[in-house]
């Protein structure tokens, strides 16, 4: 038996390779004759420290310098797949890197094999990492340019001080500068092996075929020898409240507030996200209607996303004239505690549940939102998680969504932070 | 190939593709705008009424259609193109009807509050401040004013004298606007997803369009400006990415003969994700940017445009950044594309388009498209054609014609050095 099967979801079938751990998951979609490939290591900026912050991401530029069997010298690199009008990128974040690829159904095939050739096989060359660190420094400049990407970094970086979440996905700029191949090397042996990896293949394929094609293509890399570090870093509990001013030549303020929350798999965290849908999503709710409507603000950004650990709940703010930052703030945290007070009504509650039915329904709707639904819940250990969302959602009550306001929303596990504008005009 | 059924009425056309989609619809429409004519604060006045339209209609104030569109989990929105006012609907199809009804209220029954006018006139003050230190929409201003003359869709205002129009714009030239746009041609209407066109006319016969009367505006061309090929540098500080753009005008429109060619030559220089020559060398080879590229703007049935290179630079690499792009460029006129590399871009295109009909927004989109410039609702059928039938000699005709190195106006926006 080369598979072991696993617990599928609906029309998703799930199998493991016996030989090397491999995890598979089979996402039929057939709208055209068009599938989708995609490989997800359980890698990310989290299995990081000091000195070699943004290695993950790094490393993942470099995976498209080349392999052993499709690199630029044979003519075949792994861009050759956009002459077939393939889509393909890669991204990195806290948990987890993906690459992926959408191509015409006839090329799974070779979409395969270089994703196989580029696990075990990829060059890491040292003069590829020099003109690669510069594009990541461009890249990480262009962050700094934006106000909102500014705040984003420094909320992270003051209410993780001991936890990997501490930094950006993309690094700090003396490691993204300094970090030497040896490391991305380790990095890579490390982390880039079958049992450390889910592949997931998505739209218009014969089941039979494709487990034919996984099997020629992986079933030959072996195992890890050895086993997966373990990132063992906690966060040390937070003893009162965090603030930070960020002070650059921008002519808008921004307000960020953010709490400390539970990790993915903890049953508090549907309730805080359907929290942050009645909160944040929609001219209906909260903030739109008790800020924005009311000139206070003038774009809000409300953002609980579920990691492996501990996170954040944030409110980011734009504030209008007509307030300072502390009275943005003040009116953030009035919407909160009114939860608190108040509770939610059944009518937000339903409008929440109704808007999930129709989000479930356009997850099908090509083939992105669907690769991007499956590799989030790959990197939290759930791959069903956003498959099933609407489902988990509607277990979840009023009483659950006011409960967990008053568990999280606490004065001690906030962190603030200000963008301080300093007023000026282009120069041309 | 996805068929498309059609059927025409007094005051809408209705396209019609079904898909294997199950249990959703995306509409994309269309009404053309009375764009020649003079209204006041013209810069601004077409985008705002774009984005009043959902603020409060005769039957329901906007706090009501957000509720009502949310509670079916259903998008709507508003934009601006050219010559088109244009919208997208999402939603589940057993909603389709009712998202319908509330579509035909804002076409025809927007009111234009004027609280909600002032709301929207802070945020869009906010938003032209905040884009007044952004590098990207400083340069992009930047090359619209040096291409244009004001009576072209695409000229953009000062930052200054756009925040000017949006203070000075009132209730009373919205509705002025507004009835206008109501006596334009019949609404345009393309389907797609979980629906028949058999239930689209019966629904929208129910909504009370009516016959309108139709005006149309046909108008020549409307020409990019001769170019000066100057330098132009914005210094903003706190902006380490400096934005990189070298425009070159096109002085023709979709329906000339050099459109294909002279797209076909730009995306083989800089268009696709990593497989254009800009990417492959100056930032794959060299490593000296993230985001570099080229494509064409702006064209369309009716107004010319331009093409333009674009890279971001740090400031290390930004001398030399600007002198390998600079070197692609004159490369690319110098010697032109090869057979294989046409052969390829086209062959990339086709593929695009097939990867697109997973999705019905793309695909209606794709539709409108070419609805809008004339194509007729075959233009799925007929795109592949016009990839298909491009020639070596053409392309290569076209870099001659229009990529001139000396012709460049750029510009480059950011934390410029001194000297710079």
């Amino acid at each position: 038996m080369r598979y072991k099967q696993l617990t599928g979801y609906q029309d998703v079938m799930s199998y493991q390779l016996q030989e090397n751990g491999l995890k598979l998951l089979l996402v039929p979609n057939p709208l055209a004759p068009v599938v989708g490939c995609q490989i997800t290591y359980h890698v990310g900026s989290r299995n990081e420290a000091i000195g070699y912050t943004g290695a993950t991401h790094l490393l993942e530029h470099l995976m498209f310098k080349g392999s052993k069997q499709y690199n630029k010298s044979l003519g075949n690199s792994i861009d050759t797949l956009e002459n077939f009008g393939g889509v393909l990128n890669a991204t990195t974040w806290n948990d987890r890197t993906n690459y992926y690829a959408v191509v015409p159904k006839n090329k799974l095939d070779l979409s395969l094999a270089m994703e196989a050739d580029r696990m075990r096989n990829a060059f890491i060359d040292e003069s590829d990492r020099q003109a690669e660190m510069t594009v990541v420094r461009n890249e990480f400049d262009r962050g700094e340019n934006d106000a909102i990407s500014a705040l984003h970094k420094n909320i992270w970086a003051t209410a993780y001080q001991a936890h990997p979440y501490h930094h950006d996905t993309i690094g700090w700029l003396s490691d993204i500068e300094n970090v030497s191949i040896e490391r991305l090397k380790a990095f890579y042996d490390t982390f880039y092996w079958p049992n450390n990896a889910t592949l997931s293949i998505f739209g218009d394929f014969d089941q039979e075929n494709v487990l034919d094609l996984v099997w020629q293509h992986f079933g030959g890399i072996p195992a890890s020898p050895n086993t997966m570090p373990k990132m063992y870093t906690k966060e040390p509990h937070q003893e009162g409240m965090r603030r930070f001013e960020v002070k650059r030549q921008e002519n808008v303020a921004w307000v960020g507030v953010a709490h400390k929350v539970p990790e993915a798999s903890h049953p508090d965290h549907l309730p805080l996200q359907l929290l942050d849908r009645l909160l944040g999503h929609g001219r209906c709710s909260r903030l739109y209607r008790g800020l924005i409507d009311k000139g206070f603000a003038n774009r809000i950004y409300v953002d609980v996303h579920p990691f492996k650990d501990p996170g954040l709940f944030i409110t980011y703010v734009m504030c209008s004239d007509q307030v300072d930052h502390h009275q943005i703030e003040k009116l953030i945290l009035d919407q909160y505690d009114d939860v608190i007070k108040n509770g939610v009504t059944a009518d937000e509650i339903a409008r929440s549940k109704h808007q999930l039915k129709a989000e479930k329904a356009f997850l099908n709707d090509g083939m992105h939102g669907l690769m991007s639904a499956v590799n989030e819940g790959i990197s939290i250990g759930d791959w069903a998680y956003y498959l099933d969302y609407a489902n988990r959602l509607e277990a979840v009550s009023a009483e659950d969504i006011q409960r967990v306001a008053g568990k999280y929303f606490l004065q001690d596990q906030m962190t603030v932070g200000h963008y301080m504008p300093r007023k000026m005009e282009a120069v041309v | 190939m996805i068929k498309v059924q059609s059927s025409e009425h007094a005051a809408y056309q209705l396209h019609m593709a079904k898909t294997a989609h199950k249990d959703i619809v995306t509409l994309v429409g269309s009404r053309r705008i009375p764009w020649q004519d003079k209204f006041p604060c013209d810069d601004v006045i077409f985008d705002i009424y774009a984005m009043m339209l959902d603020r409060g209609t005769k039957q329901a104030s906007k706090i009501e259609i957000a509720d009502k569109l949310e509670s079916m989990g259903a998008s709507m929105n508003f934009s601006m193109q050219s010559r088109f006012l244009i919208w997208q609907v999402s939603c589940l199809s057993e909603d389709f009807p009712a998202v319908m009804q509330l579509m035909r209220d804002i076409l025809l029954d927007a009111v234009f509050p004027d609280e909600e006018l002032q709301l929207l006139k802070g945020q869009l003050a906010a938003q032209v401040k905040e884009a007044m230190t952004d590098t990207e929409v400083q340069a992009d201003i930047a090359i619209a004013q040096q291409m244009y003359d004001k009576d072209h869709p695409h000229y953009q205002p000062s930052s200054v004298d756009e925040l000017k129009q949006i203070k000075a714009l009132s209730v009373a030239d919205l509705k002025m606007f507004h009835e206008r746009v109501n006596a334009m041609a019949p609404l345009t209407c393309v389907i797609v997803g979980d629906m028949t066109l058999t239930n689209c006319e019966s629904i929208f016969a129910d909504l009370g369009f009516g016959a309108q009367a139709v005006q149309s505006q046909d108008a020549e061309t409307v020409k990019v400006k001769k170019v000066n090929t100057e330098r132009k540098a914005i210094k903003l500080n706190d902006k380490p990415s400096i934005t990189c753009v070298w425009a070159y005008a096109l002085p023709f429109d979709l329906a000339s003969d050099w459109f294909m060619p002279t797209k076909m030559a730009v995306d083989i220089l800089g268009g696709g994700g990593f497989s254009g020559r800009l990417m492959k060398t100056v930032r794959d080879e060299s490593g000296l940017t993230y985001r570099i590229g080229s494509n064409v703007r702006d064209i369309e049935m009716g107004f010319e445009g331009y093409w333009q290179m674009y890279a971001s630079f740090g400031l290390n690499e930004l001398n030399e950044g600007i002198k390998q792009t600079e070197y692609q460029q004159s490369h690319w006129f110098r010697e032109g594309v090869s057979d294989d590399e046409l052969s390829l871009r086209k062959q990339s295109l086709l593929g695009q388009q097939a990867l697109s009909w997973t999705k019905t927004s793309a695909i209606a989109r794709s539709l409108m498209y070419g609805l809008m410039n004339g194509y007729g609702p075959n233009y799925l059928e007929v795109y592949p054609e016009l990839v298909k039938s491009v020639q070596l000699d053409d392309v290569n005709k076209a870099i001659k014609a229009w990529g001139i190195p000396d012709n460049a106006f750029s510009v480059f926006a950011g934390s410029l050095p001194d000297n710079f």
